[in-house]
């Protein structure tokens, strides 16, 4: 909950109040300050701790802070400005949840700052000599007369890796901030700088098993401790997988009461005999919420518009369904189990392994190009689903492996498995898994909390020796470890099914009409990206080359619905909230 | 005849230079003077065996799609009907070299026509040592190197995490530290896909057993094409160059009787058909301390004493049955 936004040098008047509208769901009173050509607005529920209770207004300084800190302190904006001059450790393990903007009067300088992992975002856009930042895109697209145009080069991206990655924004002009990074305005300039960065240090006394599996535990449990800020009963996102049961097992731990919330896909669901045999052992509540792609279908156009960026995972939208009922239950905060496979190694380094021993037999198979590959959605196929217009317009090739080669074949590593961690920290998890999912809780006012992300514990999965994380073929290992006395077996030891959204059988079945409306002739016709055929073929329940999963069908149309779905609202419907939906 | 280029219908005498009049472009074929196809049929065979453009295949897989055409047709009812056996896969190879050539003089190499890299030419990957400590989930084991190429040219490890390997060593370049890899898994699971040929049909209890393998440590399934598949193919088979098969190692009297005469390559198969099986294959759960299920599942002892907890074959038949009715032309599923 909560969000932000600001502004330095001539904004017209009400700039602040017409910024925060748009998010008026992140919170019930809003706070505004302004002096000399500088300004920040702040909106958040009251009452909630951990929380800034309003803008801060020091000597010669004003903070503002969505989010919390973990361990949380009583006003993020006070500790704010005290951080960023480097006193008390100053970022150096700074760590939550967050958001925030210091504004120096005396300097005439403006410091932007997100968390370490992303769970926050931050948007900025320069527009008539004056440069704007803010919480969500759609606060930035209420600025009057900012000239709002699809970036198609963006939008290619999406559909490679479906999510925008980086610092693009599929709106020209508009960028944001990536995690971990201050942003420094001055004089008219933006300087962006990290302040958390990862690097492999491998610790030989985790070679031993036991010290490794302490040190692993103890991290989690605290993680879990520092994010709990004393309130009386809290909500988790329980799967039935590891990292959500763990999640559980650590929570009782520290004495939380839990209600779990877990969804119902009917005869497609793959964990809940998991999740209530979790719940069971552990004595809490669970409670199952169905979803079915008539639900979906319904929430659609808030969906797109609470999401502000485009997702392309169709979790999303049994993610905001499950959001909507926790928060009716009269829940504030929410625990997810997140973050476990980009941390300690999950199933996504195994298709990547086995690629890498066989690479370029036939062609020639980049590391670069086998990571965009493993996305599964059209990385490859641009000529068969591109028109000629939008295949000329999305420029010249490796903007998309650009974003990956920092991370794949980075000097902070040595290890393969490190650095494939590195990318998917920095990617699945910081730009995709991290931002989806604080959009659709705090949608409906539920603080997320993530307490996997957490810094002191990502530094020591990087001190761990690789086999720590991937044994074998054994997933998570360390993490198995360190939880198999406290979870049933079947849960620490089976093979990961994953999110089994039957996206597939929605598409053509409960969203086929949403989908002829999305991605019908007629439709792709106006927007002139896509290629009929190709996507008719999609409609039909065809696949693509090479692939035999029928899920893939239903993930790559719901991937193009989404991009056209949020083209409407943010492209031609200027962010605007779409009507029907109260 | 229709020209593949400009789709324009033109008379023999039109064309009497094995040129398009319209385009110019050149036949390949030309029926009037004893070639049995057209162009326009050789690319539909093409379009068939790569699933319209969607997958890599093998050169052999063309051969055997025309085979497929030309059985079907009047001559080749006429001819299975008397013999049922290997005359028409013979004689079609005679001319197949010859029409391939033409083919691609005429029109170039078809895109997706497997093609390995030449290894001197191969750039090596740079890869980390901490690879070569992880495992996969599962391997398949293959009798020859081109059903490899057909799996890995189709993704199909990266999809499903999946070591691929002949049992002879190809891959040559990482053959041997993927199969140290493999043995990192205690839960691995193994499959065999081979050819119906009398060592194809062994290949799996001979993995089960050996040493080198996986003797007395993992379960083996055969998911490969045996003589019991093979009557859907009928036309195909080729002949066998073993005078005396004996049965045993994984091979049943009957199995052995029909080696004896035949044999039938798995390239017979479409290679969307064999990846769908094989898809299959991987996602069933086989339970090695279940015996016969259904007549489908078999399971075998992979070693010869009883009763010392050595593991076991199992036999799977019904995973390339089930999609025969997505063969499209037909003729080419098996189980």
């Amino acid at each position: 909950m909560s969000g932000i936004c600001g502004y330095v040098g001539s904004a017209p008047p009400g700039i602040l109040d017409a910024m925060l509208a748009p998010i008026d769901y992140r919170g019930d009173r809003n706070d505004l300050f302004e002096a000399d050509r500088v300004g920040l607005g702040y909106r958040w529920w009251g009452g909630r701790p951990g929380k800034s209770p309003r803008i801060y207004r020091g000597p010669e300084v004003a903070a503002v802070c969505a989010g919390t800190f973990a361990p949380h302190v009583d006003s993020p904006a006070m500790a704010l400005p005290v951080l960023l001059r480097g006193e008390v450790g100053g970022l150096d393990k700074l760590d939550g949840a967050f958001a925030g903007a210091c504004w120096d009067g005396q300097r005439r300088q403006l410091k932007l700052l997100r968390d370490p992992f992303g769970v926050r975002s931050l948007y900025y856009v320069w527009h008539a000599g004056v440069f704007y930042f803010a919480s969500e895109l759609k606060q930035l697209l209420a600025i009057p007369g900012l000239p709002i145009a699809l970036d198609r080069v963006a939008l290619h991206k999406f559909l490679t890796f479906s999510f925008v990655p980086g610092e693009d924004v599929p709106v020209v002009g508009v960028r944001r901030i990536l995690p971990g990074h201050v942003a420094t305005w001055s004089d008219g300039h933006l300087q962006i700088t990290p302040y958390a960065v990862l690097r492999e240090d491998l610790d030989p006394a985790l070679q031993d098993k036991r010290q490794a599996v302490r040190r692993v535990r103890t991290l989690c449990r605290e993680a879990v401790r520092k994010r709990l800020h004393g309130e009386s009963r809290v909500g988790l996102y329980l799967s039935g997988g590891l990292d959500s049961s763990g999640i559980a097992v650590w929570l009782k731990e520290a004495g939380a009461e839990v209600q779990a919330w877990s969804l119902d896909f009917g005869a497609a669901s793959v964990e809940k005999d998991q999740a209530r045999a979790v719940a069971d052992r552990l004595g809490i509540a669970l409670q199952f919420h169905p979803v079915d792609g008539a639900d979906v279908a319904r929430i659609l156009p808030d969906l797109v518009w609470k999401l502000d960026l485009p997702f392309g995972d169709p979790v999303t939208g049994p993610q905001y369904l499950l959001g909507r009922a926790a928060r009716a239950s009269g829940l504030e905060v929410v625990f997810n189990g997140e973050g476990g496979d980009q941390l300690f190694g999950g199933w996504t380094n195994k298709p990547m392994i086995t690629a890498q021993l066989y690479a370029s037999m036939y062609g020639d198979d980049s590391r670069e190009e086998l990571y965009l590959r493993s996305y599964h959605r059209f990385y490859g196929l641009e000529e068969k689903l591109y028109t000629p217009e939008f295949r000329a317009a999305v420029g010249t090739p490796g903007q998309r492996r650009a974003h990956l080669k920092p991370y794949l074949e980075s000097d902070l590593a040595t290890t393969f498995l490190n650095r494939l961690r590195f990318a998917d920290l920095a990617l699945k998890g910081s730009q995709n898994i991290l931002p989806r999912a604080e959009r659709m809780s705090n949608g409906w006012g539920l603080d997320v909390r993530v307490p996997l992300f957490d810094r002191a514990l990502a530094t020591t999965s990087f001190q761990l020796p690789p086999q720590m994380k991937l044994n074998g073929a054994c997933e998570k290992y360390v993490l198995k470890l360190a939880l198999k006395k406290s979870l049933p077996p079947e849960v620490v030891w089976r093979r990961k099914f994953g999110m089994s959204v039957p996206i597939t059988d929605w598409v053509v079945g409960p969203l086929a009409t949403t989908m002829a409306d999305l991605l019908g002739p007629d439709s792709l016709a106006r927007r002139g990206l896509f290629r009929p055929e190709f996507v008719a073929h999609l409609r039909g329940g065809g696949n693509v080359p090479n692939e035999v999963r029928k899920r893939r069908i239903g993930e790559r149309l719901w991937t193009l619905a989404m991009a056209e779905a949020w083209m409407r609202v943010f492209i031609d419907g200027r962010g605007q909230r779409p009507g029907g939906i109260g | 005849m229709k020209c593949i280029r400009c789709q324009n219908d033109c008379k023999y005498k039109e064309r009497s230079n094995q040129r398009c009049p319209n385009c110019n472009g050149r036949f390949a074929f030309e029926p009037r003077t004893g070639d049995w196809t057209t162009d326009m049929q050789f690319q539909h065979a093409i379009e068939h065996v790569s699933s319209q453009g969607h997958l890599q295949w093998g050169v052999e897989h063309l051969y055997y799609e025309l085979c497929r055409r030309q059985r079907w047709g009047p001559v080749g009812k006429f001819l299975v009907g008397l013999f049922a056996d290997t005359r028409l896969a013979r004689r079609t190879e005679e001319n197949f070299n010859t029409m391939w050539k033409r083919w691609v003089d005429a029109h170039g190499k078809p895109a997706g026509v497997i093609t390995r890299k030449n290894p001197l030419e191969r750039k090596s990957p740079r890869l980390e040592e901490d690879i070569a400590h992880y495992s996969f989930d599962r391997v398949v084991i293959c009798d020859r190197a081109r059903t490899v190429d057909i799996l890995l040219a189709n993704n199909f490890h990266f999809e499903n995490n999946c070591a691929i390997l002949s049992h002879d060593g190809y891959p040559p370049g990482p053959f041997n530290t993927i199969r140290k890899m493999l043995l990192r898994n205690p839960r691995l699971q193994v499959f065999v896909l081979h050819d119906a040929t009398p060592d194809g049909c062994q290949l799996a209890t001979r993995l089960a057993r050996d040493p080198e393998w996986f003797a007395g440590k993992i379960p083996v399934v055969d998911v490969g094409l045996r003589p019991g598949q093979a009557t859907p193919l009928e036309g195909l088979f080729r002949r066998s160059q073993k005078r005396q098969v004996e049965p045993g190692e994984g091979l049943s009297v009957e199995e052995a009787k029909w080696l004896c005469r035949y044999r039938l390559e798995l390239a017979a198969i479409r290679p969307e058909q064999i990846l769908k099986r094989m898809f299959r294959a991987l996602n069933r759960q086989y339970d090695p301390n279940e015996s016969t299920k259904d007549g489908t599942v078999d399971r075998t002892p992979a070693t010869d004493s009883s009763g010392d907890g050595g593991w076991f074959v199992i036999s799977d038949s019904t995973s390339f049955g089930s999609d025969a009715s997505d063969s499209g032309d037909g003729g080419d599923s098996f189980g």
